[in-house]
């Protein structure tokens, strides 16, 4: 008998698959050695350690540094002066040094967890991931891989770290159903990026996955469903791979021959290449601000070759550079009390008040754009009202005659988009749209913003969902605030990158969709099901429902009569 | 981390803004973390030792180029 269980989505796609429990161990006698605690010890921290640091090797060899990171950082636990010292406490008392391990990594994951500082309590997994690898190294267990014959598997865990999944063979894991976890975890930005999807806080689900054949993980509902009924599951296969299917892209053509334009997200220029190449019409968002590494930002001249790198990848397509958004998740460098909440100084805001770093950046945007301003965007984030648009037309002019004076060459004019993520900026999207040459809507902080929730909060999953009905609202507001000005709105929030809320997005008249590109194949094959006008039909009804929830359930009927 | 390594002196950090009674060690990542510190935050740094003005300049001056501390995301 089938039974769904709701949770969140963290990673989108769907798949099916047998479940596979992470964690159990396999082989490795009980702790039965006659050497040292305390070496024994060493031995296992400094296995654990090296573990973790080639598995960062392998992530730094693929450019993957944001994630190495995570990892290298982990080493560091293994080796933590206060782990050892407790440790050896514990055993000194007489624990055995397996129970000493646990109990310490369980303790000091506790401290973290209970912290309000977000980016340090999700932190907590990373601990505990560390204590179970010591913990293994002494008992020689490791955690059992699922039999290759078998998958494709659905991993399902309490919470996972993202260093359980690159040890494993990525084509073995179809999907990812955690009891525990965040959207916000690393593991999920881990999976968005390997396009397995993921749905994570599914309370009961380690219970009800006991005995079960198959698990679908349905990300765009976020949901699991233990033994779907057969003929209701498309095959054992995921929806979010099939990535080979990426000829398409550029565009997804509708049934009544609507085109709906996708472009890439990305963080790095490097990415670059590989989104063109994975079919994108351009690149919808460059978020810039990652170009900062180390509390350092590089001077102009660099900046203005890495820009130069992203287009020469784009060729003749569109690039959307963001201005740096600084503030909230990710602060200013070497600034100090600048209150870095999401209700506080960032995006633009900052930006103003740092006029300086402002001109260098659009200083080096217009020396990068110098014969080839076609391709190039300037998207301003955080924008709250008209002011803040001119502001930056001031800033842009200044930045022109900067280079006009030093006799450089520069663009004669780029395109400057608003991008709307305050709500302010949704009531006067009309205005705006007069002073902007295009729209981007962020749904991730719109959804927030609009619904007061903290989106690292999945006890208020309900209200920053992007599909709530008020954000759906929003977004057609804007989208008719640009309709009666012909200017472009498009979408780059994570919602984009759902293939059931593109779906949506489509039907509100959203014509451009920006997203990670292991997305790409996912939305192109649900839009090419159906006409825009069906989009639009299912849009209009779930503009009028209360819930998300009933949202979904709109939609999961209206995708699975048809 | 980095910067204390291999210095002779005991250097600790205290978050001013969360609990000025809980001194981290420098030379923990677990404490740090513990010390919850978010950007904005005013941060102690303590050192005994040899070397403690220098170690004390030296880590002062990474805290405030890394934005608080560096662990972001």
């Amino acid at each position: 008998m089938s039974r769904e269980l709701q949770g969140l989505s963290a990673a989108p796609g769907t798949a099916t698959g047998a479940p596979w429990r992470y964690g159990q161990l396999a082989g490795g006698p009980e702790d039965s050695s006659e050497e040292a605690p305390a070496a024994r010890f060493q031995r296992a921290v400094a296995t654990a350690e090296a573990e973790l640091l080639s598995m960062a090797g392998e992530l730094r060899a693929a450019e993957r540094a944001d994630h190495a990171e995570v990892l290298e950082a982990q080493a560091l636990m293994a080796r933590d002066p206060e782990l050892v010292a407790a440790v050896l406490a514990r055993v000194g008392s007489g624990e055995s040094l397996p129970e000493a391990i646990a109990a310490v990594g369980e303790e000091l994951a506790g401290t973290l967890a209970q912290l309000d500082e977000e980016i340090v309590a999700a932190r907590a997994t990373d601990v505990r991931d560390v204590a179970t690898r010591i913990a293994r190294a002494v008992t020689g267990a490791r955690p059992a891989a699922p039999p290759a014959d078998g998958g494709p598997w659905v991993l399902v865990a309490d919470d996972l770290p993202p260093s359980a999944v690159l040890e494993m063979e990525r084509n073995s894991i179809a999907g990812i159903a955690l009891e525990r976890g965040s959207p916000a975890a690393h593991l999920a930005i881990l999976s968005r990026g390997l396009g397995i999807p993921v749905v994570v806080a599914v309370s009961g689900l380690l219970e009800a996955v006991r005995g079960a054949r198959l698990v679908e993980v349905d990300a765009s509902r976020g949901r699991v469903v233990i033994d779907p009924k057969v003929g209701h599951q498309s095959g054992i296969a995921t929806s979010a791979e099939q990535p080979t299917a990426a000829v398409h892209a550029a565009s997804s053509r509708m049934r009544d021959g609507v085109s709906v334009t996708l472009k890439a997200n990305i963080d790095r220029p490097q990415d670059a290449e590989a989104a063109i190449r994975g079919g994108a019409a351009g690149i919808g968002l460059f978020r810039t601000e990652h170009l900062v590494v180390g509390g350092a930002i590089p001077d102009a001249e660099a900046h203005a070759a890495a820009y130069r790198g992203v287009l020469d990848a784009a060729g003749e397509r569109p690039v959307a550079f963001r201005l740096f958004d600084f503030g909230a998740d990710k602060p200013l460098p070497g600034d100090r009390g600048a209150g870095a909440t999401t209700l506080g100084l960032r995006g633009i805001r900052l930006l103003l008040q740092q006029r300086e770093l402002a001109l260098a950046q659009l200083t080096a945007l217009l020396s990068a754009a110098a014969g080839r301003q076609s391709a190039v965007e300037i998207l301003i984030p955080m924008v709250a009202d008209l002011t803040d648009v001119d502001a930056t037309r001031e800033l842009l002019s200044q930045a022109a005659a900067d280079l006009d004076r030093r006799g450089e060459a520069r663009a004669g004019s780029v395109r400057l988009g608003v991008m709307v993520e305050v709500p302010s900026a949704v009531l006067l999207a009309d205005r705006l749209a007069e002073a902007a040459d295009f729209i981007s809507i962020g749904t991730n902080d719109l959804a927030a913003y609009l619904l007061a929730a903290d989106r690292a909060r999945s006890d208020l999953a309900r209200y920053h969902d992007p599909l709530h009905p008020a954000v759906l609202a929003a977004i057609r507001l804007v989208k008719e605030s640009g309709a009666a000005r012909t200017i472009p709105v498009s979408v780059c929030g994570e919602m984009a990158a759902d293939p059931w809320a593109a779906l949506v997005l489509a039907g509100l008249g959203i014509r451009e969709l920006s997203m990670y590109p292991a997305a790409f194949a996912g939305v192109t094959a649900m839009l090419e099901r159906f006409a825009a006008s069906q989009a639009h039909e299912l849009a209009a009804r779930c503009l009028g429902l209360p819930s998300v929830a009933e949202v979904r359930a709109a939609i999961a009927e209206f995708v699975d009569e048809r | 981390m980095r910067t204390v390594e291999g210095r002779d002196a005991v250097v600790t950090l205290t978050n001013l803004d969360r609990d000025e009674q809980r001194a981290a060690s420098a030379s923990s990542i677990l404490a740090l973390l513990g010390l919850g510190a978010g950007a904005g935050d005013r941060l102690r740094v303590d050192a005994t030792g040899p070397d403690a003005q220098r170690v004390i300049s030296d880590v002062t001056a990474v805290l405030i180029a890394a934005g608080e501390g560096g662990h972001s995301r």
